[in-house]
């Protein structure tokens, strides 16, 4: 078997925030098939054993139970990255010490890098001295410097094996150490770290493990800050420079080039009413997404190298439930496109979607999102208060108030799951809301499904073309399920 | 309860022609100061106008009913694919008809309210059928035949040519007689109502709006229902257009009778030039059927469109009617009873429980229906009312109860062995009793009760399934039942809220 190439699987890995020292263990979300409407079961799964200080996996385990903090603190989700072998034009394989030997290479052939950012400031502020940025290992400061700035001539794009950036071969744990141009010196934001697992006979396959950070909030100065904690107890650690960068104190531009620019919906900072101006509190947060490079070595040359990306995300605070349009959605229309193919069509998949939908109610104070005046709807963080801020719209409830009493709501959503897990197709196609009628807001428009949550585009979420189609293929089959 | 109904009826034709004012007899002086149109026998205009609408109601109820059991009864999965989409395209249009027939029944409960009487969600078991009624009630699958059923009753007045005598003919070949229109009866009552000498202001009680139901509530983002317009464009008229009127007025309740006949026939759509009678296919009825009755008969094999489904499905032979169309005696151990011919009786071990099932879940859908209508809403906006709203919800919920159990029962057998072919299909047979406790405690204790039995009737389902064997549905169902078992447990709990609450209520003497 000849290794042909690399690969990181997977090639996208999002993992969660967390203080504890250790990282949560593995879990599969399965269905009761008792209760099927119940709540999904957390089922512990087999989980690795790592020895932080070797590197090395001690051994697997299945937990008893699946535990999400040790006492206070969050455990984070640390996801591996593997390393798999290209061996053929349509076959990989995992790279292990094995595959390695037979082609004359060590585990120190493989050699890694890891770039990671949290571009939040930066995005408000449009200023490249706010971008944080953390590496492993750290590349010269001139080279960080070019980063920063973003002149990409001097960027090597897909070497990772350039010289220019170093990488690392070794077991040790490499924090990601998020430092910016206007930080106070010697302050950082730790954005998690990374370590390459050392293989053994036992656990022979070629890995990398992102342990995300501890989900800290960060904090701006106008003076240098003093050692110890600071004052604000929503903070961890001051490091911004007040004086040097535009962050604390930041207000939204309302020049039409400032406009264009602005995060849909606008303002959703830490901030104060100043002068009737949101003004930032000048925080920051250890969230960061970035790329992992592997590369290669062998007596012919480096492979070309791999890379997948990494990121970390806010804790699962309702793990035993999935929103109705994720991440991972959006990603499947963008790979295979807003059409489903009809070998992939099922009434599980329609379903998964319905429970989803299902379960994001569960969640929801449905009567303040829908604007109730009796519950203050009408003055909270809600879709009818955004219609009015953005529009002018009247403000008024968006349903009629006595429907969306959140049990009896839950109550039709399982009679519908019910429906569809007997077979019946989707009836329901022409109350959900296309990607053209987000904007609708008229009463009917702000009544179709779903309801009362705000898409990326800051006005009414709608399910991805792709789900929508596939919930119509569902639907267009005949009527008995057959 | 027929014959009480029919002695009125036989004679209204005939006693509406001899009603004219310039023949009738003066009226008591009681009713009105100036001279009045006479009311038919034992009436008054009120009691009359809530007698029509009653029967308004029992037929929105029996169309809404039997286009659900066509509707249900469509496949079409072993015609060419070519022709698939439009006999699914068929199924939304009917399954979109039902549902503006809802519309129209909850409009006629509205107006009921509005003149002060009870809510009237009754309709006779079939079969039978009298002047007013547009065709016997038979649950039909989609043919030609009960197409043209359809077609008749929601036609427009002046509808003849020679594709309306074939059609007509079909339709009381099948009906063996004539097939009425139902737009007859909206005239009349819009007629009734419409004139102050017979519904006399006083009559109309505005302050019932709150009980009465509104497209907010029902409408379910479904399109309000909005005159045709001669605009050019043709939208997409598989979705409905919900007619769900409140009327605090004698306009607005003329206004939503003569909508509800705009959308049956289309008349005015027909009126105004926009097309031939029956209007613009969007909006009536009628064009829908007729549309539909075409594509039928140009599809390749119209025998394939519809699974093979009993003709009147039932769960016990033994029936107590006002006029079968057919008799004959049964003898057994508890007596002698009448026995309709055209029912077929549901014996196979599984569909029998699951036909029980069904019918539990449509009396829980009516009750649920009955308990809105007699809950109020609230005006202030400061309050939200949510027993209305879970009521509305929980209503909802059995619709979508009863879709589940009619596509199980549509691919189960009527009966054991391989006698017979015809596959089961819903009965739609009504409860004992439609009739809502006073208080509002007992009213939560009916709920409980049905809930509990849904309980034991899904029990007998599902021993049933586990012990059949060649049923090809077990595992849809076998899943299906598990999950309404969980979402009546769950239901029991909020039913136990909705007597904590009551009981709360009663403790301080007020009765609902």
């Amino acid at each position: 078997m000849t290794i042909r190439g690399i690969r990181i699987l997977p090639p996208l890995a999002i993992g969660r925030l967390g203080a504890a020292a250790t990282p949560m263990d593995n879990y599969e979300v399965v269905k009761d098939q008792r209760k099927p409407l119940g709540y999904r079961h957390l089922r512990p799964a087999e989980t690795f054993d790592v020895d932080i200080s070797s590197g090395r996996i001690l051994s697997t385990f299945t937990p008893s139970w699946v535990q999400f903090k040790d006492g206070p603190k969050v455990r984070p989700i640390a996801p591996f990255l593997e390393v798999w072998a290209v061996v053929s034009r349509d076959r990989m394989e995992p790279l292990t010490l094995d595959v390695l030997e037979r082609s004359g290479l060590t585990p120190a052939d493989l050699r890694w890098r890891v770039h990671v950012a949290n571009h939040k400031v930066f995005r408000r502020t449009g200023d490249w001295h706010d971008k944080v940025e953390a590496f492993a290992p750290e590349p010269e400061p001139d080279l960080r410097l070019e980063v920063l700035r973003g002149k990409p001539k001097s960027i090597p794009r897909n070497k990772g094996s350039d010289p220019t950036f170093p990488t690392f071969s070794d077991h040790k744990v490499h924090q990601l150490l998020g430092r910016s141009p206007n930080f106070w010196a010697g302050r950082s934001i730790r954005l998690g770290s990374v370590q390459y697992i050392d293989p053994t006979k036992e656990f022979p396959q070629i890995r990398l493990r992102f342990t995300p950070a501890g989900g800290y909030v960060y904090g701006s100065s106008w003076e240098k800050p003093p050692p110890g904690r600071p004052d604000d107890p929503n903070l961890h650690e001051i490091v911004y420079r007040g004086r040097r960068g535009g962050w604390l104190g930041y207000t939204e531009p309302s020049s039409v080039e400032g406009v264009a620019k602005l995060t849909a919906p606008s303002t959703i900072y830490a901030g104060e009413s100043i002068d009737g101006n949101a003004t930032s509190k000048g925080y920051l947060d250890d969230e960061c997404d970035g790329i992992v490079y592997a590369v290669l070595n062998s007596p012919s040359g480096p492979f070309p190298p791999a890379y997948a990306r990494i990121g970390a995300g806010p804790p699962a605070y309702a793990p035993d439930s999935f929103p109705v349009r994720t991440v991972a959605d959006e990603l499947e229309q963008a790979l295979l496109g807003t059409s489903v193919g009809i070998d992939q069509v099922s009434a599980e998949s329609a379903e998964e979607i319905i429970r989803r939908a299902f379960e994001t109610i569960r969640l929801m104070n449905t009567e303040l999102m829908n604007g109730n005046p009796a519950v203050g709807g009408l003055a909270a963080n809600n879709m009818v208060v955004q219609d009015n801020r953005d529009t002018g719209r009247a403000s008024e409830p968006i349903m009629d108030p006595s429907l969306v009493n959140n049990s009896s709501l839950a109550h039709l959503h399982e009679a519908i799951l019910a429906s569809l897990l007997s077979g019946t197709a989707p009836w329901f196609t022409g109350v959900l809301r296309r990607y053209d009628q987000i904007g609708d807001l008229s009463d009917r428009g702000r009544r179709k499904m779903p309801a009362f949550m705000r898409g990326a585009d800051g006005r009414y979420m709608t399910l991805t073309r792709r789900q929508i189609d596939l919930i119509e293929k569902v639907a267009s089959r005949n009527l008995n399920g057959s | 309860m027929r014959f009480r109904v029919n002695r009125h009826l036989r004679h209204h034709f005939r006693a509406e022609r001899d009603r004219e004012i310039r023949d009738a007899p003066t009226a008591p002086r009681s009713l009105s100061p100036r001279r009045q149109p006479y009311p038919p026998e034992e009436f008054t205009w009120r009691d009359y106008c809530v007698f029509l609408l009653r029967i308004a109601a029992e037929i929105e109820h029996a169309l809404m009913v039997q286009y659900l059991f066509a509707a249900y009864s469509i496949d079409g999965s072993k015609l060419p694919s070519r022709e698939r989409h439009r006999v699914a395209a068929w199924r939304d249009i009917i399954l979109g008809v039902a549902r503006e027939e809802m519309g129209h029944l909850i409009t006629v409960q509205n107006l009921l309210i509005l003149l002060g009487s009870p809510v009237s969600l009754d309709r006779e078991d079939y079969p039978w059928d009298s002047e007013f009624y547009p065709f016997t009630f038979h649950l039909r699958a989609l043919s030609l035949e009960s197409l043209a059923t359809y077609i008749c009753a929601e036609s427009p007045p002046r509808w003849i040519g020679q594709v309306a005598s074939a059609i007509r003919k079909r339709a009381n070949a099948v009906n063996k007689g004539p097939a009425n229109r139902v737009g007859e009866l909206y005239a009349l009552i819009g007629k009734v109502m419409n004139d102050p000498d017979r519904i006399r202001d006083a009559d109309l009680q505005a302050t019932t709006a709150p009980f009465q139901a509104s497209w907010d509530e029902w409408g379910r983002g479904y399109r309000q229902f909005a005159q045709s317009t001669a605009n050019g464009s043709r939208p997409n008229f598989v979705q409905a257009q919900m007619i769900i009127r409140r009327c605090s007025s004698r306009d607005e309740a003329v206004s939503a009778l003569a909508e509800i006949g705009e959308q049956g026939e289309g008349l005015q759509a027909a009126a105004s030039g926009t097309g031939e009678p029956g209007g613009s296919p969007e909006v009536a009825h009628f064009r829908r059927f007729l549309e539909i009755y075409r594509g039928l008969r140009g599809t390749s094999k119209p025998d394939l469109v519809a699974l093979k489904i009993a003709d009147n499905p039932r769960t016990e032979h033994f029936l107590d009617i006002a006029r079968p169309v057919g008799r004959r005696k049964i003898h057994s151990a508890i007596g002698n009873f009448q026995a309709y011919s055209g029912a077929n009786v549901i014996t196979h071990p599984v569909s029998s429980p699951l036909a029980h099932l069904f019918n539990l879940r449509y009396r829980m859908l009516l009750v649920n229906l009955t308990h809105t209508l007699r809950t109020p809403g609230s005006d202030d906006p400061n309050q939200s009312t949510t027993v209305r709203g879970a009521l509305i919800n929980r209503t909802f919920g059995e619709m979508y109860n009863l879709r589940s159990i009619a596509g199980l029962l549509v691919r189960l057998p009527l009966e054991p062995g391989s006698r017979s072919k015809l596959m089961a299909g819903p009965p739609f047979e009504m409860p004992y009793g439609l009739q809502l406790p006073d208080f509002e405690r007992d009213r939560w204790l009916l709920h409980r009760d049905l809930h509990l039995a849904s309980l034991i009737a899904i029990n007998r389902c599902r021993t049933a399934l586990e012990g059949s064997k060649g049923i090809e549905i077990v595992v849809p169902a076998l899943t299906y039942l598990r999950a309404l078992e969980n979402a009546d447990r769950i239901a029991l709990d909020e039913v136990g809220g909705g007597l904590t609450r009551s009981e709360a209520q009663s403790s301080v003497g007020a009765p609902a």
